[in-house]
């Protein structure tokens, strides 16, 4: 055998790895380039909608909302947000935070990774269900696929209301959600710098139908850093509470 | 002896809110401060502390009869200091002389909301060129 390939062998070369090369970049056309580092708009809203159709449950339940933005504002003091202790916020919630994340995506999964306390969160995109039996947690269950353009990423098994004094929002302004709620984002470059989340809240225990709103955020030239929201138990400044910001 | 500080309470009855930066939207505990004037402070540093949410400065100042007056200046969070202005832990050491113009505490506190910093060489960093 020559020291160079001869034509048959770059003729098989080329027929055997042709296809994959057409696999990977018909992949990477399929796939929209969302990963990089993301900050909300500010300051924007602070809700998805300014008064979505809250069922009684969920009336009451914002009836006792002590907000630190919003029209309800109240001071540091006096608020209940369970943002306020440090506890996770869940989704969209966390969005609100005037803090970047990172999106990584990866062939079976995406991953969000927040600066707000350094936690990441899994978008699994391999097919899979959510798990039979249900394990609530703070930031909940996710599964995503990409539907052209966008992430499409449901979201199930939130803890929902905790209790009067630890309160879980869909937003800042004091919106309560139940564990049985489903958040759906459809996730979108709107242009080269601008990525927009479309969410829709599907809750039948706290609102009367689903609604949707949507946040937008910019990209960012700069590495995530770390936000600890208990650092804040160090801070000699006056009335300070944690997660204030 | 050595005047360690000046303390002009320059109370400017000036529109300053119209500068406010969105950042102040994102300030929790704006509504402490009155943003219709500002307070100019000169002073010494006595602590810097560069954490979350917010970082905070202490000067020692005198006032107009002479007394000695402690004051408080509440800033951004880390990040935004140090992507924005390169601050670190290191920016202030006990000692320095700086002055901060800032909205003053509605509750006649000796706290500010920063928003101008003047170094003792001169340098000024402007804290609502931030634009987050």
């Amino acid at each position: 055998m020559g020291r160079y390939p001869t034509r048959a062998m770059l003729s098989l070369a080329a027929a055997c790895c042709l296809p994959l090369m057409a696999l990977a970049q018909s992949s990477q056309q399929d796939t929209p380039h969302l990963s990089g580092v993301w900050q909300r708009s500010f300051p924007g809203d602070s809700s998805l909608v300014p008064e979505p159709p809250m069922t009684a449950w969920g009336r009451e339940r914002f009836d006792l909302a002590r907000p630190i933005h919003g029209p309800r504002t109240t001071s540091a003091t006096e608020a209940n947000s369970a943002e306020l202790t440090c506890l996770p916020m869940g989704f969209p919630a966390t969005y609100y935070r005037p803090r970047p994340f990172e999106i990584v995506q990866l062939p079976d999964r995406a991953l969000m990774l927040f600066e707000v306390d350094h936690f990441w969160r899994v978008i699994y995109m391999d097919g899979r269900e959510f798990p039979e039996v249900p394990l609530h947690t703070w930031n909940g269950y996710s599964i995503g696929h990409y539907e052209g353009d966008t992430l499409v990423i449901e979201t199930r098994h939130m803890l929902g209301w905790q209790g009067e004094n630890v309160q879980r929002w869909i937003d800042r302004v004091g919106h309560p959600f139940s564990d049985a709620v489903r958040v759906i984002e459809r996730i979108r470059r709107a242009d080269a710098q601008t990525l927009v989340n479309e969410v829709t809240i599907d809750d039948p225990i706290a609102y009367e139908e689903p609604f949707t709103g949507t946040l937008t955020f910019r990209l960012r030239d700069f590495e995530i850093a770390e936000f600890i929201c208990q650092e804040l138990m160090l801070s000699q400044l006056p009335e300070m509470r944690p997660g204030q910001e | 002896m050595t005047k360690r500080g000046l303390l002009s309470a320059t109370v400017v009855a000036s529109g300053l809110s119209v500068l406010a930066p969105a950042l102040l939207s994102a300030h929790h505990a704006i509504s402490a401060f009155d943003r219709s004037r500002t307070v100019t402070v000169t002073g010494t540093v006595i602590q810097w502390q560069f954490i979350n949410p917010h970082a905070g400065l202490w000067l020692e100042a005198v006032d107009e009869s002479g007394n000695v007056v402690e004051w408080t200046a509440e800033f951004q969070g880390t990040l935004d200091l140090y992507r924005h202005f390169s601050w670190n832990k290191d920016t202030f050491k006990p000692g320095d002389t700086v002055t901060v113009t800032g909205f003053p505490a509605h509750n006649g506190s000796t706290n500010l909301a920063s928003r101008i910093v003047v170094f003792a060489d001169g340098t000024e960093v402007d804290l609502r060129s931030a634009p987050d």
